[in-house]
C-alpha cells in the first residue's frame, strides 16, 4: 500500500464521517423540533379540554340600556383552569365587536378568572328590539353562545 | 467492512436510536397529557349533567323589602354556595354567601349536599318578577317571584 492509497482512504474516512455527523445533526434538529411540536400540541389540546365557559345571563332578561347602548353579559368560568380575559372575542349577530367597544370586570374580590368566577362584560353596541345571538370566544377557541331577546 | 463504514454506521445508528427515544418519549408524554385532560373534561361534563337545582319558593315581602328564596339541591353533586349566583330580573345581585342564608337551618356551612334545602334572604328595593340561580357548574334554574 503506497502513500497515495493511505491518503485517499484517510480523505474518504474523514469525508464520510463528516457527512454522517452533518446528517445526524440535521436529523437530531428535525427530531427536536418535532418533539417540541408534539409537546406543544399536547399542551394546547389539554388547555382546550380543561377550559369551559358559560354565558349565564337570563336570556329573557338581558340588561340593555337603549339610551347608552350598553349591553351587560355575565360569563362564568365553568372549566378547571384559570382563564385569560385579555384575548376574548365577542361576536354579536355574526359581527365581531371591536376591542375598544367592550370592557371586562372580574366580579367579586378576585384578580384572576378562576374556575367558578364570573366576569361582567359591558358592550357598547346598538341593538334593535328583537332576537339576537351572542358568542364569547376564548383565546384557545373554546366558546359559548346564547340567544337573547331585547 | 472498512473502518470508515463502521464509523459512519455507528454515528447513524446512534442518531436513529436517539431519534426513536426522543420521538417515543414525546408521543407518550402527549398521550399522558391528553388522557389527563380528557378525565378533567369528563368531570366538567359530569358536573353539568348531574347538577339539578329546584326553586321551591321565591316570595318577595313588601313589608321589609326582602326576597326569601328557598331551593333544593336535587342533583348528586355538592354545591359550593360561594359560587352559586343569584339573578333578579336579569341583574346579578350576588352569590348565595353574600346574603343571609342557611342550609337545612344551619349557617355554618357553605356546601349543599344532595337533598339539602338552602334558604336565602335577599334585601331588594323593588318587587322582582323573576329569579334565576346559577350553579357553580353553570346550570341555570329560573322561577317567577310572588309578592306578599
Amino acid at each position: 500500500m503506497g502513500f497515495d492509497t493511505s491518503a485517499t482512504k484517510s480523505i474518504f474516512f474523514i469525508a464520510s464521517v463528516i457527512v454522517a455527523v452533518v446528517l445526524s445533526g440535521v436529523f437530531t434538529g428535525v427530531t427536536y423540533k418535532l418533539s417540541s411540536d408534539i409537546d406543544m400540541r399536547g399542551t394546547m389540546l389539554s388547555d382546550v379540554l380543561k377550559s369551559d365557559i358559560e354565558i349565564i345571563n337570563d336570556p329573557e332578561n338581558v340588561p340593555y340600556n337603549s339610551t347608552t347602548n350598553e349591553l351587560i353579559i355575565y360569563v362564568k368560568n365553568t372549566g378547571k383552569s384559570i382563564l385569560s380575559t385579555s384575548d376574548l372575542t365577542i361576536i354579536i349577530d355574526g359581527f365581531v365587536v371591536p376591542e375598544g367597544n367592550f370592557s371586562i370586570e372580574i366580579l367579586g374580590e378576585y384578580t384572576a378568572w378562576s374556575p367558578g368566577i364570573v366576569i361582567k362584560i359591558t358592550i357598547i353596541e346598538s341593538l334593535s328590539s328583537g332576537d339576537h345571538k351572542i358568542k364569547v370566544v376564548l383565546d384557545n377557541g373554546v366558546y359559548d353562545e346564547m340567544y337573547f331577546r331585547i | 467492512m472498512g473502518f470508515s463504514e463502521i464509523a459512519v454506521a455507528a454515528v447513524l445508528f446512534s442518531t436513529i436510536l436517539l431519534i426513536g427515544i426522543s420521538l417515543g418519549a414525546a408521543y407518550f408524554n402527549y398521550l399522558d397529557e391528553v388522557d389527563e385532560a380528557k378525565k378533567v373534561n369528563n368531570e366538567i361534563l359530569y358536573s353539568k349533567l348531574n347538577t339539578c337545582l329546584v326553586i321551591l319558593n321565591a316570595t318577595y315581602y313588601t313589608s321589609n323589602s326582602t326576597l326569601v328564596l328557598i331551593f333544593e339541591n336535587e342533583g348528586d353533586t355538592v354545591l359550593n354556595l360561594d359560587l352559586v349566583n343569584i339573578f333578579l330580573d336579569g341583574i346579578l345581585v350576588g352569590n348565595v354567601t353574600d346574603f343571609t342564608y342557611s342550609v337545612n337551618d344551619r349557617s355554618d356551612t357553605k356546601l349543599a349536599f344532595q337533598g339539602d334545602l338552602v334558604n336565602v334572604i335577599i334585601p331588594y328595593e323593588r318587587v322582582p318578577s323573576r329569579v334565576m340561580i346559577v350553579s357553580d357548574s353553570g346550570v341555570k334554574t329560573i322561577s317567577s317571584v310572588s309578592a306578599q
